[in-house]
């Protein structure tokens, strides 16, 4: 609220991370599925959400890509907050990239990135099929 | 308790700290999430780290410069922030621009978790204020006697 304040008071209300009538103010970060992972699912989700007048998230829902992927999407993109940049209801879109990277010596971790506006790359490594661990 | 005296300090921090990336009208447009430092979360080390990036004219992070905090969280702090980009306001003046963002990492431990096996939470409030919160590892006698050089 008084980050609120503080950007109204400077007339310093982002562009960047504005999507449509809203501005992205919480973000939440994501881990690579463990499931996806050992199934060795990838690709493209794209989540939509309902918000309404209060800016509150009603909804949100897979509008494309892996089912088992966008069930950790919708689940994260539910925590996210966002803020009224200008007036009216209306709906924010947000695009997952689950990717695997086939590596030697695999990280443990998952790389989350987020790219303003819309765009989240959770990144997790693998190593080469047969590969018999360190 | 605890968290009601975090949410007040922590926002007392962002509250001297927020017009100086407000007023330079600098948004992150790239922020990238980070883990808890494992040797701090063995350590049991909690606390806020405030650092001072230094930014190009296209917004990638130059030199990232420790105000204060626990060395072990610092430095990690230190080395997420490099990974940030920003973006300049069109809203604002390309005279008025800083060439400096403070951002504002909190590191909590909360909850019991085996090693190896500890739940994360990464979240930002925008536009820097960073969260790193992870449950904390029970410490088994192997590990204890391994610390005492046993």
């Amino acid at each position: 609220m008084i980050h609120l304040f503080w950007l109204m008071f400077l007339g310093v209300v982002p562009a960047d991370g504005q999507v449509g009538p809203w501005a992205v103010r919480k973000i939440v970060g994501l881990d690579y599925p463990p499931d996806a992972l050992s199934k060795g699912l990838e690709g493209t989700v794209r989540v939509r959400c309902d918000i309404g007048h209060n800016a509150r998230i009603i909804s949100c829902y897979r509008v494309s890509g892996d089912p088992g992927l966008a069930v950790a999407a919708i689940r994260n993109a539910r925590r996210w907050q966002v803020e009224r940049a200008a007036s009216g209801e209306g709906t924010y879109e947000l695009i997952y990239h689950f990717q695997i990277r086939v590596v030697e010596r695999p990280t443990e971790e998952s790389k989350f990135r987020f790219v303003m506006p819309t765009h989240i790359f959770v990144v997790a490594e693998r190593p080469p099929m047969g590969h018999k661990g360190r | 308790m605890q968290r009601a005296i975090f949410h007040r300090l922590a926002l007392a921090v962002s509250v001297v700290l927020l017009p100086s990336i407000a007023l330079g009208a600098w948004q992150p447009s790239e922020i990238v999430g980070m883990k808890y430092p494992r040797l701090a979360r063995l350590a049991r080390i909690t606390g806020l780290v405030i650092v001072r990036a230094s930014l190009a004219d296209d917004g990638t992070v130059r030199e990232v410069a420790v105000v204060s905090g626990h060395p072990l969280l610092a430095k990690a702090a230190q080395a997420n922030a490099r990974e940030w980009r920003f973006a300049w306001s069109q809203k604002v003046s390309r005279s008025s621009r800083s060439p400096e963002v403070h951002l504002v990492y909190y590191f909590a431990l909360s909850g019991r978790c085996v090693e190896r096996d500890c739940r994360e939470l990464f979240w930002v409030e925008l536009p820097n204020f960073i969260v790193v919160r992870s449950e904390l590892p029970e410490i088994s006698t192997g590990q204890a006697e391994k610390g005492l050089g046993r």
